[in-house]
């Protein structure tokens, strides 16, 4: 049993990191659809997931020194709030036993997660944003050395009250689902708070694991992590999202990415379907 | 700044390695795959926690209170296990 749960690890890490998506997401689907699992330890075992390959990837961007911690840390307060909330959400509509609830949110929810996805592979655009007064008060000034156009970008972030209530709402999607909610986390930072995006990817990736963290707390206290299946599942997504980037890194492909896109969209119609019990 | 990130760097290095070690014992063990879920929990919480320490460094009181806050809603969603 094991050794199927290791290579649906791989796949999903696999899957996950040529998509843009991440570990954690793909393997709520893999684990309800392939194997039955019921949602709430599918979940937890995602959220393990999703620590795992967020702080494995995370070593990069720190090195590459665009993870603004500032913008993120402050955004995180509400973020764990919401992922808090989020999950004892979850927890009740686990009692009243309506998880095909669960699978209709969460096939919308990957739908949008894809978004992001797509618009990296379309221009990068430089923006002239005015700061505003909780530019000033949060401290949310920032640059970053850009390789390609080889100087230093500077940037400024915007609206934080705003970003901070998208990123509550984020939060309890992350807390509901299980998931990191970075594409959500992206939006947010890119629309709302008029960041780089590659300054929202890189400061997402830090959030995601602190907002997975919390939701952990939750899930754990109420059982729904079971170690026996978070071994072998995050051994495969670290070995899968490992092999990706790898991938990634030879074979410069947007082709390869829509694909990989195109086959997340396919398992969230497979979740909404199953949601509505036609699947 | 640069030695703290090397810091946060390594530790999160390490503590990945170790939850994949865990995990990868837990198979014939289970008990380890237990220490594996909670190795992996506390990554992103000590990376908060040294991350307080890093805007103590900078003086920077603000960000000092705001970590702390983030780091009392992290043991909070922790410590209410029992339930």
């Amino acid at each position: 049993m094991d050794i199927y749960l290791i290579l649906v690890g791989i796949l999903a890490g696999f899957i996950g990191s040529l998509s843009g998506l991440g570990g954690g997401i793909i393997v709520t689907p893999a684990l309800t659809l392939l194997f039955g699992v019921p949602f709430e330890y599918a979940a937890g075992t995602s959220l393990i997931a999703t620590i795992a390959t967020s702080s494995g990837a995370a070593v990069a961007f720190i090195k590459d020194k665009i993870t603004n911690l500032k913008i993120g840390m402050s955004l995180e307060i509400a973020t764990t709030v919401g992922a808090i909330l989020g999950a004892h959400i979850a927890k009740v509509i686990y009692a009243e036993n309506l998880r095909n609830l669960m699978y209709i949110v969460f096939g919308f929810v990957l739908i949008l997660s894809i978004v992001p996805s797509l618009f990296q592979l379309t221009g990068k655009k430089e923006r002239i944003v005015e700061p505003d007064n909780t530019t000033r008060i949060f401290q949310m000034e920032g640059s970053y050395y850009d390789p390609a156009q080889q100087k230093e970008r500077h940037y400024a972030g915007v609206r934080w009250w705003l970003g901070e209530a998208v990123m509550f709402i984020a939060g309890i999607v992350s807390g509901l689902l299980g998931i990191g909610s970075g594409a959500l986390k992206v939006i947010g930072m890119d629309w709302v708070m008029r960041l780089p995006i590659k300054v929202s990817t890189s400061t997402s990736n830090f959030m995601i694991g602190v907002t997975a963290a919390a939701g952990s707390g939750v899930y754990l206290a109420s059982g729904f992590i079971k170690p026996s299946l978070a071994a072998p599942i995050v051994l495969g997504v670290l070995a899968g999202s490992y092999l990706g980037s790898k991938i990634m890194a030879k074979i410069h492909s947007g082709k390869l990415r829509l694909f990989f896109v195109f086959i997340i969209f396919l398992l969230a119609l497979q979740m909404i379907l199953r949601g509505y019990g036609t699947f | 700044m640069e030695h703290f990130d090397w810091i946060i760097a390594r530790m999160l290095q390490y503590g990945v390695i170790a939850g994949f070690l865990l995990f990868l014992i837990g198979l014939f063990f289970p008990l380890f795959a237990a220490f594996g879920v909670f190795t992996l929990i506390a990554i992103p919480i000590v990376r908060v926690a040294l991350s307080i320490f890093l805007f103590a460094k900078e003086r920077n009181i603000l960000y000092i209170c705001i970590t702390a806050i983030v780091f009392i809603n992290l043991l909070i969603a922790l410590l209410n296990q029992g339930k």
